[in-house]
């Protein structure tokens, strides 16, 4: 056996519930490598110390997380080690149903069923694939039409336990004309050498508006990579933040696609990575119809040993005319053996567009400093501002109240 | 009547290759194919030294073990490698003394470009190298360097001439195992230009060497090494035009610069090969490695390029900036239109301390031809204060046609500044109307709008080049420039 079948095999005891499922088994069996650095799009990340791993199934024990909880007044779902816990989750507020994947059935069923795996190549590409053919269970989420979701709601994702790997997987749909929070959070306890596997597919109809905070703190040797696939029709408004707050190697895959025209959609970032960290963020625009707008702003801070990979990509097909799509990604780099690779693209195939992206890599700037520390701030604290205020206009875009001031503290406590 | 963009892209469809035209000179051909004995009858044919056809030998070797690169953005049927000549040179073999002794139908062909040589060497004061078809025939002004000890040659006197600086120098930059193209042109490239700029010496001329593929079905394989000696200048011009023919043509050139201490090397290119007709049949296969080395402390390399011609054009001329205080630069305009399709970019290594690089592309895409840039900007942990600009613009001239980015940024210095900006647009309809406000007419509009746009590139070629720049881009864009 080879390095991918001793690791696929890790997976191969749990019982595959869908038909999708074989599916997907089969192709990461038969045909599908895992990536190399020889791929394109995995230039910069490594997986091999993920695939070198060995994973056990551990039972979780967890009773209480309360303390993972940023804002208590959310509505949470929890999922422990990949699956489902009823009692520690809170009901949905109205017009939000959620129904476990493991426990669909009737029209629920079919109806998830229909969308499970159709904005996600997992024929090809094998996280992608590992996590359709393996997972356990998910949320099935759906926001009725035309209603206005005032309650946040957080999907709760904890891994516990040592060598832990997840396959986590979601479905959002969220409805013609409706109004919706999510909150996707990751937690990790106690997890050396545990890896995160997770997709989420959402689906944002006509006129919906929906926004969606990735908030990643794993632990601090757990390896994660995340899919996050988005089909938007006509006229809908949806926003992707992605807070990086921890793990030792992360991978973020967003590959948005705007099918249908007046869309609008925003894809913003923060990274502050440390020690020997890796943060790869890959981000996909994939602009099929016209008059939509996108917007992308990253930003990253590397400090200690670690790695920033950015790679942005704007896809305007020819169908696309009248896209207005931006991208900018800038970095500081705050240690000689900090690393940021960064690669803005743009593939365009239609004349009446207007498309740019900016990158930019450096320093604080020395007369801000000094602006700072002649006005009797200290060193550190001088620099604590500048990073913040570095980091403000990602944080600014965050629209839940509670969630803003955490990443700010979050920002705050690399200073500590 | 105005002008309008709708009439602009119109014309930029049907506008012909002006200087489509073949010479009828016989050639003296290799056979088809490539293996030890073709490079072994090229060795022999150049009356090659024993190391460098060692050189070649090793060269095929590496290029046997190798795979075309596929990552670029460009499609092409695949390239017989067997099925190509990869030696011709014109009959005459006679080396010449004065330019009564060409070969008149070389000459016309020269007139017809517009680069007669006795009108160069009168008027601009230009010393022309020509090479036809891989063997230079001519070259001017040698006297007039000699006296200053500058070398300009063909590389294939140089062999015979000069081959400790060859030896030397030859691969040091763009190794044999560089990449696929790389180790065919080593193995067997037939011709190209040397020169040499003595210490303290600033080359008085620019020099000049105009390339042209003539011979249906041959590949030109062409090397080009220039090396600047501590606190010397030379400024060198390249340019192209080739005729008119249907099949494709394959090219796969190496250039290599080296600087030294205080040297500065200004490396100007106009392309404008056989793009290829309407229906996208023929035209050029531009596969060329140009490479840089500044390998003294403040010592600068800048690279011109107006890309206006051939089918494929896969071309990243590139600065090592391993002195310190180094500075590397790079201007490019690439215009494609039809079925052209364009890869081209640069790359930016910044090792020494104090390095700085500067990039700024120009893209102009027309008709249904594809238009990409690709560059890397790579901060290594020992360059300090490393400085990069990149600017990446492209431009779009009608709704079937590509323009893409694609930049790689590497840093590795908590010291280095590195911005990249990249924009894609068409003329803005508030460019054109703020021009008519002012009374400019929307034909003088777009022209205005097409060359500004242009000009912070052109405006780096030097003045004997830029006429014939403007005169290039004109073919690809007429009614809008000029």
């Amino acid at each position: 056996m080879n390095q991918k079948e001793i690791f696929v095999a890790q997976f191969d005891s749990i019982p595959a519930q869908f038909p999708i499922q074989g599916e997907a088994r089969a192709a990461i069996h038969n045909g599908i490598d895992f990536p190399t650095t020889r791929d394109e799009k995995w230039k910069y990340t490594r997986v091999n110390s993920i695939l070198e791993s060995s994973f056990q199934s551990v039972e979780s024990t967890l009773e209480n997380v309360d303390s993972f909880k940023l804002d208590a007044t959310w509505s949470y779902l929890v999922f422990v080690n990949g699956k489902f816990n009823q009692t520690i989750s809170d009901d949905m507020p109205d017009g939000v149903s959620m129904t476990s994947l493991a426990a669909c059935n009737g029209d629920v069923k079919k109806e998830m069923l229909s969308k499970l795996g159709s904005l996600i190549d997992f024929k090809k590409e094998a996280f992608p694939s590992l996590n359709t053919g393996y997972f356990e269970d998910g949320a099935f989420i759906k926001v009725r039409k035309n209603t206005k979701i005032e309650q946040n709601i957080c999907i709760l994702s904890i891994t516990d336990g040592q060598g832990q790997a997840v396959n986590a997987r979601n479905l959002i749909h969220v409805e013609s004309g409706a109004e919706v929070k999510f909150v996707h959070q990751f937690e990790g306890l106690d997890n050396e050498n545990s890896f995160t596997n997770s997709v989420c597919e959402i689906f944002v109809d006509e006129n919906a508006h929906a926004d969606y905070y990735l908030i990643e703190s794993e632990g601090a040797n757990t390896k994660a990579i995340t899919n996050t696939n988005i089909s938007q029709k006509r006229d809908s408004n949806f926003t992707i933040v992605t807070i990086t707050k921890s793990g030792q190697l992360v991978r973020n895959n967003i590959n948005m696609a705007i099918t249908e025209p007046g869309c609008e959609s925003n894809m913003m970032g923060i990274y502050f990575t440390d020690g020997n960290q890796h943060v790869d963020n890959q981000t996909y625009a994939d602009h099929q119809d016209h008059g939509c707008n996108s917007n992308e702003l990253y930003k990253g801070v590397m400090a200690d040993r670690s790695t920033g990979v950015f790679n942005g990509k704007i896809m305007v097909h020819q169908a696309a005319q009248q896209t207005n799509a931006f991208q900018s990604n800038q970095n500081i780099l705050l240690s000689d053996k900090a690393t940021i690779n960064t690669k803005p693209e743009l593939e365009i195939y239609a004349d009446d567009v207007k498309c740019s992206h900016g990158c930019t890599i450096g320093q604080l700037d020395e007369e801000a400093m000094f602006y700072l520390q002649s006005r009797g701030l200290g060193k550190e604290a001088a620099h604590r501002l500048l990073v913040q205020a570095f980091a403000q206009d990602v944080i600014d875009t965050i629209k839940i109240d509670s969630l803003r001031q955490s990443v700010e503290q979050f920002i705050e406590s690399k200073f500590e | 009547m105005a002008y309008t963009e709708a009439e602009l892209a119109e014309e930029l469809k049907s506008k012909k290759y002006e200087f489509g035209f073949v010479s009828n000179f016989e050639s003296d051909k290799a056979p088809k194919g490539l293996n030890e004995d073709i490079i072994r009858l090229i060795s022999a044919k150049k009356n090659e030294p024993e190391w460098l056809l060692e050189y070649r030998l090793n060269a095929l070797k590496v290029w046997q073990d190798m795979k075309e690169p596929k990552w670029a953005h460009i499609h092409y049927p695949p390239i017989d490698f067997q099925d190509l000549h990869y030696y011709s040179a014109p009959k005459t073999k006679k080396k010449l003394n004065s330019l009564d002794e060409l070969d008149p139908e070389l000459k016309s062909m020269y007139d017809k470009l517009g680069i007669s040589t006795e009108e160069q060497k009168r008027l601009t004061g230009v010393a022309v190298d020509v090479v036809v078809d891989s063997v230079s025939v001519e070259t001017s002004f040698k006297e007039k360097l000699g006296e200053l000890g500058i070398i300009f040659c063909s590389f294939s006197e140089a062999v015979q001439n000069h081959p400790d600086l060859i030896k030397k120098y030859m691969g040091s930059v763009v190794p044999t195992n560089d990449n696929f193209y790389a180790a065919l042109n080593a193995a067997v490239f037939t011709d190209g230009s040397f020169c040499y700029i003595p210490k303290g010496v600033r080359c008085p001329m620019e020099l000049s060497t105009y390339f042209r593929i003539n011979d249906a079905q041959t590949g030109q394989f062409e090397r080009t090494l220039v090396v600047a000696d501590s606190g010397s200048y030379v400024s060198y011009l390249e340019g192209c035009t080739a005729p008119m023919r249907d099949e494709n043509q394959l090219h796969a050139a190496v250039v290599e610069l080296i600087a030294m201490d205080d040297a500065e090397i200004k490396y100007s290119t106009v392309q404008n090969w056989y793009p290829g007709n309407e229906e996208g049949k023929g035209g050029i296969y531009n596969f060329v490695t140009k490479r840089g080395l500044c390998e003294g402390a403040n010592s600068k390399i800048s690279w011109t390029q107006v890309e206006t011609g051939s089918a494929i054009t896969w071309k990243y001329p590139s600065c090592i900036l391993k002195g310190d205080n180094s500075i590397g630069e790079f201007y490019s305009v690439a215009v494609t239109n039809n079925y052209q399709q364009a890869d081209t970019g640069t790359k930016m290594l910044h090792i020494g301390r104090n390095t700085k690089s500067t990039i700024i592309s120009k893209g102009i895409s027309a008709g249904k031809s594809n238009n990409s840039y690709r560059g890397l900007v790579k901060i290594l942990p020992k360059a300090h204060n490393a400085r990069n600009f990149s600017q990446c613009d492209s431009l779009l001239l009608g709704s079937e046609c590509g323009a893409h980015t694609f930049p790689y940024i590497e840093a590795q210095n908590s010291s280095a500044k590195v911005e990249h900006e990249a924009t894609t647009s068409k003329i803005g309809e508030d460019q054109i109307f703020y021009c008519l406000q002012r009374g400019i007419d929307e034909e003088k509009a777009v022209s205005l709008i097409v060359n500004g746009y242009a000009k912070e590139v052109l405006n780096k070629l030097p003045m004997e080049f830029a006429i014939e720049a403007q005169k290039l881009l004109s073919i690809s864009l007429e009614g809008s420039v000029g």
